[in-house]
């Protein structure tokens, strides 16, 4: 379990899952059985050299979600008896080191095949399902079989049921021995109180008021003991003969046989359920291997995902989106602008005013690729790319407060140990050097994608300097930035930061030219109220740093 | 007289509850379970807390037990069902797992001797226990409730209730006499059906809040009862004059009660129903003459209340004195003694102390 966990670590650090928004999409996949969760846990990403396994993967899903769109009901019995299917795994541990099972666990046992057996029943309905999953083609019956001996199979369980076996000889003489002691004594008992004209209460006992003619007989009386006295009464029980307790002895003598034979029946059970052992196990997986690929599928209609296809150098996104900020932007009556992108290995730089969605850019790249090495189809219309060893995420303000690190320090210690790993992964860095002074901050942020640019990881960095784009060999994309609006028309702080979305362009546009970082951040502070008389200057001062 | 409990029309379901401990409740769910048997009512039988043990947990004293015929579904943590393993056909298994072990519901295929019942703690398992019952064939349920778990004869999850008094209440008859007649006189509370009071209640219930009335209009304060930090709610209702009362999700107490008589002008409570009421007669009856009003927003009927003259610390009272005198303390219901009644109508049909 650690190994696994060190596992996806290794992909995809906690820091980074909750930067790009995995990790809330993850703890919403629910599977529906038992050992779906179990193994959700356990999962690890597709990696590079798996590619084969991973399509194969996602071929099954492809294959569920084209039935389950002809065959809507269908997809909901298979949802029904996926979330009835209990968890047996305990109950197989128990079987193969002890081999005793309690009621409950053969009943588990017995729901368990029951139900993957009507599994296995849907199943074969879509011969190319079928096909795609091991849960069809497992021994279901044969194994229910052992535990439904009965030529009408149940769901129920019962040690009655094994009709074949001598525990019915055995329930037929407890019967009768039961029967035999009990006449006998209820004809001692009848015989008391026809001598003394009593009735017992339900409780099997004769209250007799201390005032009877009786009370010193019935004292003396052998068949009788006092069980206790009140101020009032004599409470007496009845005290078995030789006879009656002989055949009482004969009837727990019978019992205690039957639970023998009970014992023999359950125990004969775990030795032919030892040999499947093997079976039962492939089993488990099988319903859990077709739990996780049916929540992933229903998770992935939700935002009409695509499949991910292979491609060895580059990842190329078309029309590509985050479903989180969609639910957002739904919620809000907004429309959300999908992003087309090529990252090639090298170096990637965006550029865009604030405000313009270029950390979302970083944040949508990072979880396609995360979902998609976790087989799931993409929230895209296109999808290309390859399985990447890790994603990285330099996003937000990572000031470690332990550490006494600022935002910069903290940025940096992050960086030295992304650089330092020994293979090329998908590095998403925002505003490298953003938290210094801007001189040394450019320098910096200029000086690593110069860098990153000769090295063959996948890196995307958005900035807003200048100088970035001017390293050699690196891709450029800008956000189209906000549309032409009346410069000096004011608006109200909250009314405008409604309106910005209107008038924003979010697309991602190639740079294809020598081109200029987009100069918005003053018209941008001016809609959102900072004093006329400050962005005049602060225009009047650019122009003049220009000319200079 | 047990007999006609269910000859008539079959209740869904039916609470057993005793007002004190050791009353004899395990005695009238055999009874009830028997006379199940003999009228051919598919039965199931759960309890809410620990019963069918083989001694009393507090006294240690062999209890009385829990037998089931054929047929019988039962509700129970599994572990419970070993000893009789090969007699049981288990159902289902339920979500619910108790400190025992997971609750499980089996099919009695032979007679069961003793069965201990247990692990059911709440409202919610006992109303999944009832679906599962019904899905099964059920057509009585039969809720055993711990002596202090009134909760399981909630009207919300049971049609009618059975109560049953006895010899342990008290050491003079008089007394338990009298402890019936308050119980009884809470249970005989009126329901408040006004518009505004039903929508007040339902609210209540649905939200889990206190809800106030004011002007016939509902208002949903943010407090979950009246027993902790609601001074605010109190000044309200004594400074503002268009507050005409509340409804509460939960059980109303002596010292709630009191603080509303602070209250000089008329006030209306609304509780759920009858189980919530912790209220001693005496201090109800001066709410009532101070003008005030209390109701339910929904009602439990009582089948019958069962007796039982015999005490388990060893003294009885007058079996017979006793039936006539709660015959006269309960009007209108059905008073047994499933010791000796049942006997009467089996052998003779008519009275006589068989005792003697």
């Amino acid at each position: 379990m650690k190994m696994m966990r060190e596992g996806m670590a290794m992909f995809i650090t906690e820091q980074t899952s909750s930067a790009i928004g995995f990790a809330s999409l993850w703890s919403r996949l629910r599977p529906l059985t038992p050992m779906g969760r179990q193994r959700k846990g356990e999962h690890l990403p597709f990696l590079p050299g798996e590619e084969e396994r991973w399509q194969q993967y996602l071929d099954q899903q492809q294959t569920l979600w084209k039935t389950v769109s002809l065959e809507k009901s269908w997809g909901r019995s298979i949802e029904h008896v996926l979330s009835q299917v209990p968890d047996v795994e305990p109950i197989l541990r128990r079987l193969d080191s002890t081999g005793q099972l309690a009621l409950a666990d053969w009943f588990g046992l017995k729901q368990f095949l029951w139900q993957g057996e009507r599994l296995a029943m849907l199943l074969k309905q879509e011969e190319c399902v079928a096909t795609a999953f091991a849960v069809a083609s497992l021994p279901w019956q044969s194994l229910l079989r052992i535990l439904n001996p009965a030529p009408k199979l149940t769901p129920t369980f019962s040690v009655d049921a094994f009709a074949d076996s001598s525990l019915q000889r055995w329930k037929k003489t407890c019967r009768q021995s039961e029967q035999a002691w009990r006449t006998c004594r209820e004809r001692e008992i009848k015989a008391v109180e026809m001598d003394y004209d009593l009735r017992r209460t339900r409780d099997e006992e004769w209250i007799v008021a201390r005032e009877s003619p009786h009370l010193e007989r019935l004292k003396q009386d052998a068949r009788l003991r006092v069980q206790r006295e009140t101020m009032f009464d004599v409470i007496f029980i009845y005290v078995s003969s030789e006879e009656v307790r002989a055949k009482q002895l004969a009837w727990e003598e019978a019992e205690a046989d039957k639970e023998k034979a009970e014992q023999q029946v359950l125990a004969q059970l775990s030795l032919s359920f030892r040999p499947h052992h093997m079976v039962l196990l492939e089993a488990v997986e099988a319903v859990a291997r077709l739990d996780l690929q049916w929540v992933r599928m229903r998770m992935a209609m939700t935002w009409a995902g695509r499949r991910p296809l292979w491609e060895r150098e580059q990842i190329e996104l078309q029309q590509a989106y985050h479903p989180l900020l969609k639910e957002v932007m739904d919620a809000q009556g907004g429309k959300i602008t999908p992003i087309d992108i090529c990252v090639r290995r090298g170096g990637t730089v965006i550029i865009g005013p604030n405000m313009g969605g270029k950390t979302m850019v970083l944040k949508t790249i990072g979880l396609i690729c995360a979902l998609s090495q976790y087989g799931f189809f993409v929230p895209a219309q296109g999808c290309h790319l390859p399985l990447l060893p890790y994603i990285e995420a330099l996003i937000g303000d990572d000031q470690d407060f332990h550490q006494g690190l600022s935002s910069f320090g903290a940025q940096v210690v992050r960086l030295k140990k992304v650089l330092a790993r020994e293979n090329e992964g998908l590095l998403l860095l925002d505003e490298i050097g953003r938290g210094t002074n801007p001189v040394e901050g450019a320098a910096l942020s200029t000086a690593i994608t110069a860098f990153l640019s000769k090295k063959r990881h996948w890196t995307i960095h958005i900035t807003h300097y200048h100088d970035v784009l001017t390293v050699f060999g690196i891709a450029r994309y800008r956000v189209a930035g906000l549309r032409a609006t009346k410069k000096g028309e004011r608006d109200k702080e909250e009314e405008w930061v409604n309106r910005l979305q209107a008038c924003m362009d979010y697309r991602l546009l190639p740079v294809t030219s020598e081109e200029s970082v987009p100069y918005q951040a003053l018209q941008i502070a001016l809609r959102l109220g900072l004093p006329a008389e400050i962005v005049s200057e602060a225009e009047m001062r650019m122009k003049e740093g220009r000319k200079d | 007289m047990l007999r006609s409990l269910l000859a008539e029309e079959i209740p869904t379901s039916v609470a057993v509850i005793g007002l004190a401990k050791n009353v004899g409740k395990t005695t009238v769910v055999n009874a009830l379970v028997e006379v199940a048997k003999q009228s051919s009512i598919p039965l199931g039988v759960m309890s809410i807390g620990v019963d069918g043990e083989e001694r009393d947990v507090w006294s240690g004293k062999e209890k009385p037990a829990i037998r089931v015929p054929v047929g019988t579904l039962v509700a129970t943590a599994s572990p419970y069902l070993e000893r009789e393993r090969g007699n049981w056909e288990v159902v289902a298994s339920l979500p619910l797992i108790s400190s025992v072990g997971q609750i499980i519901i089996a099919r009695a295929n032979h007679p069961i001797k003793r069965v201990t019942l247990a692990g059911l703690s709440n409202s919610k398992s006992v109303q999944m226990v009832k679906e599962r019952f019904i899905k099964a064939g059920v057509k009585l349920t039969l809720i055993d409730g711990a002596y202090d778990r009134k909760a399981s004869a909630s009207p919300f999850l049971t049609d009618q209730a059975v109560l049953v008094v006895g010899a342990s209440m008290g050491r003079s008859l008089a007394a338990v006499v009298r402890q019936t007649r308050e119980a009884l006189a809470l249970f005989s509370l009126p329901t408040i059906t006004e518009g505004s009071w039903q929508k007040a209640g339902e609210l209540a219930v649905e939200c889990g809040k206190v809800v106030l009335v004011r002007k016939g209009k509902v208002e949903v304060t943010p407090y979950s009862s009246l027993l902790t930090q609601t001074e605010e709610l109190f000044i309200d209702m004594v400074q503002k004059q268009d507050i005409e009362g509340l409804a509460l999700p939960g059980v109303l107490t002596e010292r709630m009660l009191v603080r509303m008589m602070q209250v000089k002008r008329s006030l209306t409570i609304l509780v759920c129903d009858p189980t919530r009421c912790f209220l001693s007669h005496v201090l109800v009856r001066q709410f009532f003459r101070a003008g005030h009003r209390l109701g339910y927003l929904r009602s439990l009927p009582l089948r019958a209340v069962a007796i039982n003259p015999y005490a388990p610390q060893g003294y009885r009272f007058d079996p017979v004195q006793l039936k006539s005198e709660m015959v006269a303390a309960c009007p209108g219901i059905p008073v047994i003694d499933v010791q000796q009644d049942a006997w009467y109508e089996d052998d003779e049909g008519g009275d006589g102390d068989v005792y003697y």
